[in-house]
């Protein structure tokens, strides 16, 4: 769990309700790719000892594979982390007093925004297609009040159990601000 | 003919390249990521597996004679086009019309 401590504007009653993260899943079609890139530079191997096997016998044509296949491998390895980065960068926290949006583009983007449970007008939870449904994991999208923009939760696990929640959460927010002597949110003109 | 030692030459540039971008990867992945037991591990894997990787390489790149040359063009096209037989001065065969 994250030391809500670290982020600015924390609460001193404030409490980590949900830590979500893309599902696992997402992840497959990438390792998958990285197990297949893997194997090509043992499949060029085997096909050149195939089609021509006195070509690794030529004087350097085995230590110029070696080093086209290690630095091959490497880049290999190194798309895979940043993937893997991108994925595990990607953060979204609800709190009891708001969410947390972190996102990863890429190496070098990176995207904080936060929106107040008393802001949340709607929360709309979205599995589509087979692979979804199987797995339980799809969409969520929050729109807040006076916001054109919506957050959206991509790809986490038991989507509609945490818009529900999260909508039960806004709910006890939106009480606790009106109490504070707030106008109900969406009344302003 | 070209030098086998002007290959390494090449690889050692691709490995600084690749030094710097394992570099600002890691930098994001220590900056961003929370402070857990997996981010630690998953990170230790991969420069784990760079570092195995690059000194395996290392440890048979240090038997190698980086002085010895190779046909770059005739190793490539060996491999696609068979062997016909003729040599360079050899005379084209009489066919009987």
């Amino acid at each position: 769990m994250i030391d809500l401590s670290n982020i600015p504007g924390s609460q001193p009653d404030e409490q980590t309700v949900f830590f979500l993260r893309r599902h696992w899943f997402v992840m497959l079609p990438v390792i998958i790719g990285f197990c297949v890139v893997l194997v090509l530079p043992v499949a060029v191997y085997s096909l050149i000892n195939i089609q021509s096997p006195e070509f690794f016998l030529k004087q350097g044509a085995f230590e110029l594979y070696v080093l086209g296949a290690s630095m091959f491998f490497l880049y290999a390895w190194l798309f895979l982390f940043q993937n893997y980065i991108d994925w595990y960068l990607d953060i979204w926290i609800v709190t009891n007093y708001r969410i947390i949006n972190i996102e990863q583009h890429g190496l070098f983007g990176r995207t904080m925004s936060e929106l107040m449970l008393y802001n949340v007008q709607d929360v709309t939870s979205e599995i589509i297609g087979l692979i979804h449904t199987v797995f339980d994991y799809g969409t969520i999208h929050i729109q807040s009040a006076g916001e054109t923009s919506r957050f959206e939760f991509e790809d986490i696990e038991h989507p509609n159990h945490v818009a529900k929640r999260v909508l039960e959460l806004a709910h006890i927010r939106k009480i606790q601000h009106q109490r504070k002597g707030n106008e109900p949110i969406g009344t302003t003109i | 003919m070209v030098p086998l030692g002007y290959f390494l030459i090449a690889w050692l540039v691709l490995l600084a390249c690749y030094a710097v971008f394992v570099l600002i990867t890691l930098i994001q992945m220590l900056r961003h990521g929370l402070p857990s037991p997996f981010t630690y591990l998953s990170t230790f894997i991969f420069i784990a597996v760079i570092a195995a990787v690059v000194l395996g390489c290392g440890m048979y790149f240090l038997n190698v004679d980086w002085d010895q040359t190779i046909h770059v063009l005739s190793g490539v096209t060996g491999l696609f086009f068979k062997d016909s037989g003729l040599t360079g001065g050899e005379a084209p065969l009489d066919i009987p019309l």
